[in-house]
This record gives structure tokens, C-alpha cells and sequence, in this order.
């Protein structure tokens, strides 16, 4: 059919013509979607900031000497981990753009091996406290002082919640290279692949507030 | 496309990694170089965590390179979230002790 030939117009305010392209291929639409979905991941991790800062406050002792028993060494290493994690996230997506394929692809490998060890380190850290008789409802967390049982409530959530992103992020990760196996992430189309990229900054970005909050706090008024 | 034209060079992506690799030994540094009490510990070690969340947004998250409309959207998103922080920072400080700020601050 002729009309289909003929690209449908829409005018903008200064009388520009722009074409309409297939919904289906809305980069802006996709990503501007993405972010909306950021928003609420925002609002999830930030109430909990929000309690975690509310107890803080009220019970600051509790807290650094709670925060003091935590492994810094395993944490400090995690912390290392995610940003390399996402520099490859970052350079998997520039290597698409530039239509470097097989070096994107083995940029995701690399950041999906090291969420790997960030969950594994996650995991021994997790054992470390729970051997200690440290874990939610123990004998030993409910003798301990009020602000000390919120506090590692609130560190096994977090963290916990922290660990779930992870894990869903190897998952959508693994699903991105088979899109870029199967063509259906190129240089021309990539949104997929930068909206993964935008989660993974997101989880890395949680992960910047809650080491701090979590690991460093035991150093003050030592 | 206009957005192949500005946007991150491999070259920034690495600089932006290194800056950040060295804020984040700055983290692990800080109570050795500044002792202080707890609430200084918090402000200095949430500091340099505010400066790597602005960098990863920036340029990690592309924010430095999009339209307006994705930069305006994340301040109205902080916005509230920080409207929440202000009503429950109020709520923190007076529950219970109205006048009590000071010495909870210097404990």
C-alpha cells in the first residue's frame, strides 16, 4: 500500500516536522519507562535509609558498637568489587554502541563473574554472623541491647534486599547476551542492554550508602 | 541518532572508575586521617558518598548527557524522598524530649 510508504508527521511548535516512528522502537519512551521503574527501586531502598536513620539517630551507641563486629575487610572488598562490577557493565554498553560485540559480550561475562563473587563473599560474611548465633529472632541477637537487635535487622534486610538485586541483575544480564546472540541487541538497538546497564548503577549506587552506613560508622567517637 | 554524538567515550568511562576508585579508599582512609565523633564520621563518610552518587549519575547513568526532562524528573524524585527525611528528621529530634536535641547530637 502507497500510505504505508508515506512516513506519518507530527509538527512541533515551531513547525518542525518529525516523523512517527514504530512504538515498538521508542528509545526515549523505553528509557524514560526505565527510570520511572529506578524511581520506585529509589523509594524502596530510600524508606529503608530512612528507618535505618531514624533508629541511628535514636540509638547511635547501639549502632557503632553493632556496626563494630561487622566483617570490614569482606565489605570493603565488596565494595571494590561492584564498582569494577560496573565500570564492565559500562564499557559491555559503549562496546555495543561501537559495535564490538564479542567485546561487550565478555564485558558482561566479567561483570556477571564478579556479582558471582560479590554474592559468595555476601555469603561467607552472612555464615560469619550467623555462626556467631547472629541472625533474626536468635537467642543471642535478642539479648543484646535494643538499638544492637535493630540494627542487625536492619542489616540482614538491607543487605538481604541489596543481595536480591543482585541476583536479579546475573539474571537480566544472562538474558542480555542471548538478545545479543539472537540480534535483537545491536549497535542500532541497545536500549535493552542500557537500561540494564542504568539497574546495575542503581544497585552499585545502594550498595555506595549502604557500606558506610553500615561498615564505617564503628569508627566514630573511637 | 543525537544521542551517539554526546555521549560517554571509553576514555571517561575509565577516568569517571578512577575517581571513584579513589573516593572509595578515601572511604577507608577517612578515620584515620579525621578522628571525630560519630556525627562527623556519618557527615564526612555520607559526603563522599553523595559526590560518588553524583558521578555515577552523571556519567555512569548518562544523566550528564540526556535531555533536561531525565535530569529534572531524578530532582523531583530526590525531592520527595528528602521531604520524607525532613518530616521524620523532625519526629527523630523531638519525639518524646522536645528540647533534648543538644545532648543527643553530643552523644
Amino acid at each position: 500500500m502507497t500510505e504505508l510508504a508515506t512516513p506519518e508527521l507530527i509538527y512541533d511548535k515551531k513547525g518542525k516536522a518529525h516523523e512517527i516512528v514504530d512504538f515498538n522502537n521508542d528509545y526515549t519512551g523505553s528509557k524514560l519507562g526505565f527510570w520511572l521503574f529506578l524511581f520506585t527501586e529509589l523509594m524502596l531502598f530510600g524508606s529503608m535509609f530512612l528507618v535505618f536513620c531514624f533508629y541511628f539517630f535514636r540509638h547511635a551507641q547501639d549502632f557503632v558498637l553493632a556496626s563494630g563486629t561487622l566483617n570490614l575487610i569482606l565489605g570493603g572488598t565488596n565494595t571494590f568489587i561492584l564498582l569494577l562490577s560496573t565500570y564492565f557493565m559500562g564499557m559491555s554498553l559503549f562496546n555495543v554502541k561501537e559495535n564490538n560485540i564479542r567485546k561487550a559480550k565478555i564485558a558482561i561475562y566479567i561483570t556477571i563473574a564478579l556479582s558471582i563473587v560479590f554474592l559468595v563473599i555476601k555469603y561467607f560474611e552472612w555464615m560469619a554472623e550467623i555462626h556467631h548465633g547472629i541472625y533474626p529472632n536468635s537467642e543471642a541477637l535478642n539479648a543484646l541491647s535494643h538499638g544492637e537487635i535493630l540494627f542487625f535487622g536492619l542489616y540482614f534486610t538491607m543487605t538481604g534486599f541489596h543481595g536480591i538485586h543482585i541476583l536479579v541483575g546475573i539474571g537480566v544480564m544472562i538474558w542480555a547476551i542471548k538478545l545479543i546472540e539472537s540480534k535483537k541487541i545491536t549497535s542500532k538497538n541497545y536500549i535493552v542492554l542500557e537500561n540494564i546497564a542504568l539497574y546495575w548503577d542503581i544497585v552499585h549506587l545502594v550498595w555506595v550508602f549502604l557500606f558506610p552506613l553500615f561498615y564505617m560508622i564503628s569508627y566514630g567517637g573511637a | 541518532m543525537s544521542t551517539v554524538t554526546h555521549d560517554m567515550s571509553a576514555q571517561m568511562y575509565l577516568k569517571v572508575f578512577l575517581v571513584l576508585i579513589g573516593l572509595t579508599v578515601l572511604t577507608f582512609l577517612q578515620p584515620h586521617i579525621i578522628s571525630g565523633t560519630i556525627s562527623e564520621t556519618v557527615m564526612i563518610q555520607l559526603f563522599i558518598a553523595t559526590i560518588k552518587a553524583v558521578l555515577i549519575g552523571s556519567y555512569y547513568m548518562h544523566l550528564k548527557y540526556e535531555v533536561p526532562l531525565f535530569r529534572w524528573l531524578v530532582y523531583v524524585a530526590l525531592i520527595v524522598l528528602a521531604i520524607f527525611f525532613i518530616i521524620t528528621a523532625s519526629d527523630a529530634v523531638f519525639r518524646n524530649e522536645t528540647y533534648d536535641l543538644f545532648q543527643k547530637i553530643g552523644v
